[in-house]
């Protein structure tokens, strides 16, 4: 075995470790660590010449097109207030449970999550839609603040995901099969946290009210109305993909239009919404551009040094199977989930492993989903989950950050039963991409 | 020196505006040609000439201008799970550090992409495809969106320098 390049894999870890432990943007701490190590593996020329045209080559790439428009999407349909409408919606039709805000947030969370791709805006906007009113009716803050951190990673899984975009980016696989991949997991994660949040309401009382309001059927079937932009939307984009009428690059336009269409049509179009949702898709589309390149540099030093195939020849030495690497797959992103951002720990983590998810023959699209779904436990994890802070930072109410903690604990659990699911039946996550048209 | 360096913000200032107003009806475009794009070729069969390549060229006008301009108000993504814990001194330091970090691999940047920028211009580099556009506008463009982004990223270190000297004499004063 070549301990040569296992040592120069370790130092390129620790310093990309060490330069984000002392505030190096997460991107910046990559690229150095992978031009550093290209430099002492390939020689300067190798450095200089990947960092002339890999940048490039990658931020002119069609497939990653499908990025800022799928960002633009989102932030304009949250702007314009398709959320609220949803959600007055689902309220109606779920109102005559128990706990039925903490059920509202969730599927509202789901729906929405087909017209938006980002975790933290859902959950910020569901902070101030729902948190208030759960609140004023007596509900745990901290479960109520829990729930809304947790349905806000739906956005994650249900398509269209910037996860699996990065993912197919950094791994060369099919975009669209990868964004349908996510469809059924959201949907199972969506029922067990209703299901869990049903059952979880019976045995602890003091975490929602009694029942005080019930609506009317009328009341039920007119408020349908107001959720069209949403189902208008996610059809044009998850069935277009689908359909294969639109590949995924072109379905974030085609959903970015769509979204200002509709809000025009609302009469909920103002130059402000456009113009700062235009805005802050450059500027998203900028930092995540860093990271995504500083992981592509910091991947091709890996192979170019040998890292990679002498890790996976010691795998194969020590003969880790499937389960074995999936169990070690689980411990690692539980573990830094607890102390960085999802589309680091995936930059980070993907040069490394994803070779060894090729090499045991694993399907990657399954393990695409096992990942993002463990990113998702990820961002609820204390002490850093950047839900938890994106919720805290949202509200003006006060929620004791031990609560909170406390809350969100069973939602993790409802997350490890549907991730042992999917690993039980790959299937779950495989079904719909081998069957797309 | 104050006046020199307000004449410089203020430039650097209008060049970042300018910078995400292009990235900003750049990234409109594209969402606007893919939209056609899609509807021309599944109702008449007959996709834009050009539309890949405009989308193409035009998201990496998108991604450098953007880069500027997050550069200037430092919105990259950082792990501050240690540095939040630190007293103001320490967290000034790190802020220093990271932006030095930053300064020196986006200077490396700007020097291969001004390579990059220049190649495609001498030979008057033109896109591959039905629509034949020069490209050299496009590598220039990305040339001037991560030089200014260095600026910018050298401005936020200098500022960062400035202002813990600033702190440490004032408290040596105070002492």
């Amino acid at each position: 075995m070549d301990f040569t390049a296992i040592y120069h894999g370790l130092f390129g870890i620790a310093g990309v470790i060490g330069l984000s432990a002392i505030g190096v943007p997460i991107g910046v701490s990559l690229a150095t660590a992978g031009l550093l190590g290209l430099y002492f593996t390939a020689g300067p020329a190798m450095a200089l010449v990947t960092l002339k045209t890999l940048p490039y080559s990658i931020g002119s790439s069609y497939t990653l097109v499908v990025i800022p428009m799928f960002i633009l999407m989102g932030l304009i349909a949250s702007s314009a207030g398709i959320m609220t409408d949803l959600y007055n919606s689902l309220n109606k039709w779920l109102a005559r449970f128990r706990g039925s805000l903490l059920l509202v947030t969730t599927a509202a969370s789901a729906a929405f999550g087909a017209v938006s791709g980002s975790s933290i805006v859902n959950a910020t906007v569901f902070t101030k839609i729902a948190f208030p009113e759960m609140v004023r009716l007596g509900y745990k803050p901290g479960v109520g603040a829990a729930a809304i951190a947790s349905a806000g990673t739906l956005a994650s899984l249900i398509p269209p995901s910037i996860n699996f975009v990065i993912f197919a980016v950094l791994t060369n696989q099919s975009i669209g099969k990868l964004l349908m991949a996510g469809l059924v997991p959201g949907i199972l994660t969506t029922l067990i946290y209703m299901f869990g949040i049903a059952f979880c309401v019976k045995i602890f009382k003091d975490w929602a009210p009694e029942i005080t309001t019930k609506y009317s059927w009328t009341e039920k079937i007119k408020s349908l109305k107001s959720i069209w932009p949403v189902v208008v939307l996610s059809a044009l984009v998850i069935g277009g993909i689908y359909s294969g009428l639109t590949p995924p690059s072109a379905a974030g336009g085609v959903g970015a239009i769509g979204a200002i269409i509709i809000v025009s049509i609302q009469g909920r179009m103002t130059f402000s919404i456009l113009w700062d949702s235009l805005k802050q898709t450059v500027q998203i589309s900028a930092v995540l551009y860093v990271i995504l390149i500083g992981g592509l540099l910091f991947s091709r030093f890996l192979t170019i040094g040998g890292v990679v195939e002498t890790i996976v020849e010691w795998m194969n030495t020590i003969g880790m199977g499937k389960a074995g690497f999936l169990v070690m797959v689980v411990g690692i992103f539980l573990v830094l989930g607890m102390f960085m951002d999802t589309m680091s720990i995936l930059v980070i983590t993907t040069p490394l492993l994803y070779p060894m998810v090729e090499s045991l023959g694993i399907n990657p699209i399954w393990y695409a989903v096992i990942i993002v779904k463990l990113m998702e436990i990820a961002v609820v994890s204390p002490p850093v989950g950047l839900n938890l802070f994106a919720v805290l930072a949202a509200t003006d109410q006060k929620i004791s950050i031990g609560d909170l903690y406390k809350g969100v604990i069973p939602f993790i659990i409802f997350d490890l039963i549907t991730i042992g699911l999917i690993i039980l039946f790959p299937a779950i996550a495989t079904w719909v991409p081998e069957n797309m048209m | 020196m104050r006046a020199i360096y307000d004449f410089f913000e203020s430039i650097l200032k209008g060049i970042s505006w300018l910078a995400i107003t292009v990235a900003a009806f750049i990234t409109l475009a594209i969402a606007v040609i893919g939209t056609l794009d899609i509807i021309t070729t599944n109702v008449i069969a007959s996709p834009i000439s050009g539309a890949f390549e405009l989308s193409e060229s035009g998201l990496i006008i998108l991604l450098f201008f953007g880069l500027a301009v997050t550069s200037r108000s430092g919105s990259h993504i950082k792990v501050d799970i240690l540095t939040s814990r630190l007293p103001v001194r320490g967290q000034k330091i790190c802020d220093a550090i990271g932006y030095l970090f930053t300064s020196v691999l986006f200077s490396f940047w700007t020097q291969q992409m001004y390579f990059l920028a220049l190649k495609s211009f001498k030979i008057r580099e033109t896109a591959n495809g039905l629509l034949q556009y020069p490209i050299y506008i496009v590598k220039i463009a990305a040339f001037l969106g991560i030089l200014i982004a260095t600026i910018e990223t050298l401005r936020r270190l200098l500022l960062s320098i400035a202002e813990f000297i600033k702190k440490n004499s004032c408290e040596e004063r105070r002492d």
